[in-house]
């Protein structure tokens, strides 16, 4: 019996230890704010996206999930929280399919450590698609 | 008996192996399949220039293979046919949603397409590419539905024959798609007309003034008038009529086919540039067909109540205050008085038959931005025709979809609209407890 406690404690420590390490190894935080966008209308025009000022800040979670920790709402933060994310050479690639309400939009995002390029497939409506491009920093 | 048991089982096996043969093909034939002409979008270079992405008569043919992917029956090229190898899908709500990654050479591509039977929308992220972001429309087609369609593989679309849709809808001038409007210009003229003659009558009966020409009212608005006209998409057109009424409102209004009125009030209140945005304003009404396609309205009413029928003109007084910035611009008016004007008017906080006081000013001042450029102060813009077919806010593209108009993405807009009506009064509702 009592060797089963000490097992059980040396098999605790030791996952501690390695979920530390790990944890340590991957985490990854990154803060990005506007950089420019613009929206592709049913028209086939275009239009800028209004400019703003806010830093989002977001901690990927390996091995596909995004940890939004700061932004600009709850939508932003559902959108977040529905990424599956896929680690590409020396990028995240994200992709989703989120319902807000009654609309469903199809939204992607390929993160760099410089970059952030988000992509928004509303398909119906006066806007079919935009494109933001954020720029982002790595905190460590 | 054991040799009766196995008849009967061997019979059930051939009954389900028949059945399963039936069925099969039914089954396989069964899988949707799309047939779709890219309808253009733009590229975006890494400094920011967009490229306009041309539209194209070679179509792609794909059909669902369940459970998740697409095959290619046709494609444009080799790397058009690996992208859809590469996407998983899903089907909500009749839409089928995409999503891919693909590795060419030192090139990743992230693909998202939503596609329906109508059409599809696209964006690509590219790393490692010159114009690393791609985004773009398609025309599409079911043609596992039709028939008597087979998949024309590498078949250019047929030019349709538009004689029976120009008799029942013609295309609205400013966007060049169709609209939902069964009148022709001379019986939108006469009906505008009469109904203007109508409610003039009607003032002088109750000795309410109505200027004539030579009065200073009347003149002010003809003089601004005539070079607004000259500015608009009604610049070759004749008889159009107006009248300025001496009440202290502070309106205007159009009764279409190129017919409007304003009061005196708001000519007090107004200088020139403003006028000539509002005198702009129910011009685009009349051009637009605004007055004309009263039916979409009357069955919002009727399905979904009055709140989508008041979302319904919401939208359509939007599409006024975007052209008519172009309008005023192009007469030699400043635009952005468009935004001083608003605060002359009574404030409207909430969202109703006209979008709010101060969404309109904020829309109107960034839009103005945009196309002051096209202002030759004082005078008509030399480029009327040029900018008018295509300019900052909108373009005139035809439409290369013939039987989907400029009105239902106005009925689609207006969804969107009714939501965000619905979600203000529920707001309304929970702060201030009222209906």
């Amino acid at each position: 019996m009592k060797i089963f406690f000490k097992f059980i404690t040396i098999s605790v420590l030791f996952n501690s230890i390695l979920m530390c390490y790990v944890n340590d190894a991957s985490a990854k935080t990154w803060q990005c704010s506007f950089k420019d966008g613009w929206t592709l209308n049913q028209d086939g025009t275009e239009t800028s996206l209004s400019k703003g000022t806010f830093y989002g800040t977001r901690e990927y979670l390996p091995p596909d999930r995004m940890l939004p920790l700061q932004t600009h709402g709850p939508m932003e933060t559902q959108i977040l929280e529905e990424m599956v994310y896929q680690p590409v050479a020396t990028s995240l690639i994200g992709h989703a399919v989120v319902e807000i309400g009654s609309m469903t939009l199809s939204v992607s995002e390929t993160l760099t450590d410089k970059e952030s390029i988000i992509t928004v497939i509303f398909h119906d409506g006066a806007t079919k698609a935009l494109v933001e491009r954020n720029r982002c920093t790595r905190i460590e | 008996m054991t040799k009766r048991f196995w008849i009967i089982w061997v019979g059930i096996e051939l009954a389900a192996v028949f059945l399963l043969a039936v069925l099969w093909p039914i089954n396989a034939s069964a899988a949707p399949k799309w047939e779709c002409t890219s309808a253009g979008g733009w590229s975006m270079a890494i400094d920011g220039r967009r490229t306009s992405i041309p539209v194209s008569d070679v179509a792609t043919v794909l059909e669902l293979s369940a459970p998740d992917k697409m095959g290619v029956l046709n494609a444009g090229s080799d790397i058009e046919r690996k992208i859809y190898q590469s996407m998983s899908w899903e089907e909500r709500g009749g839409k089928y949603y995409g999503h891919g990654i693909l590795r060419e050479g030192a090139m990743i591509l992230s693909v998202s397409e939503v596609l329906t039977d109508t059409g599809s929308t696209s964006t690509a992220t590219i790393l490692g590419h010159e114009e690393p972001v791609w985004a773009g429309g398609s025309d599409c087609v079911r043609l596992d539905q039709q028939s008597n369609l087979q998949a024309t593989v590498q078949k250019p679309k047929k030019k349709q024959d538009d004689s029976f849709l120009d008799a029942i809808s013609k295309r609205d001038a400013i966007t060049g798609k169709r609209a939902l409007n069964f009148q022709d210009d001379t019986k939108s003229f006469q009906k505008g007309q009469a109904a203007l003659k109508s409610i003039v009558s009607g003032y002088r009966k109750q000795g309410i003034t109505v200027f004539k020409p030579g009065d200073a009212e009347y003149d002010r608005v003809k003089a601004i008038s005539e070079r607004i006209i000259a500015a608009s998409h009604y610049a070759n057109r004749k008889g159009i009529r107006f009248e300025v009424i001496d009440l202290d409102d502070k309106n205007a209004f159009a009764t279409g086919g190129g017919n409007f009125a304003v009061y005196n009030g708001l000519m007090k209140a107004a200088n020139d540039d403003e006028l000539a945005y509002v005198i702009a304003h129910e011009l685009v009404h009349n051009v637009a067909n605004h007055v004309e396609e009263q039916l979409p309205m009357v069955l919002l009413n009727a399905k979904r109540g009055a709140s989508a029928a008041i979302a319904y003109t919401n939208v359509q007084e939007q599409e006024a205050d975007k052209v008519a910035l172009v309008y005023t611009a192009l007469a030699g008016y400043d635009p952005c008085a468009s935004v001083s004007f608003q605060s002359k008017m009574p404030i409207s906080l909430w969202e109703t038959t006209h979008p709010s006081t101060p969404r309109r000013a904020i829309t109107n001042k960034f839009n103005c931005g945009k196309v002051k450029k096209y202002r030759v102060p004082g005078k008509v813009s030399p480029d009327v025709q040029k900018v008018l077919q295509c300019n900052e806010l909108f373009c005139n593209k035809g439409g290369s979809n013939s039987t989907v108009g400029g009105l239902f993405e106005l009925l689609t807009d207006t969804a969107e609209k009714q939501l965000r009506l619905e979600l203000e009064r529920e707001i309304q509702k929970r702060q201030f407890g009222g209906n």
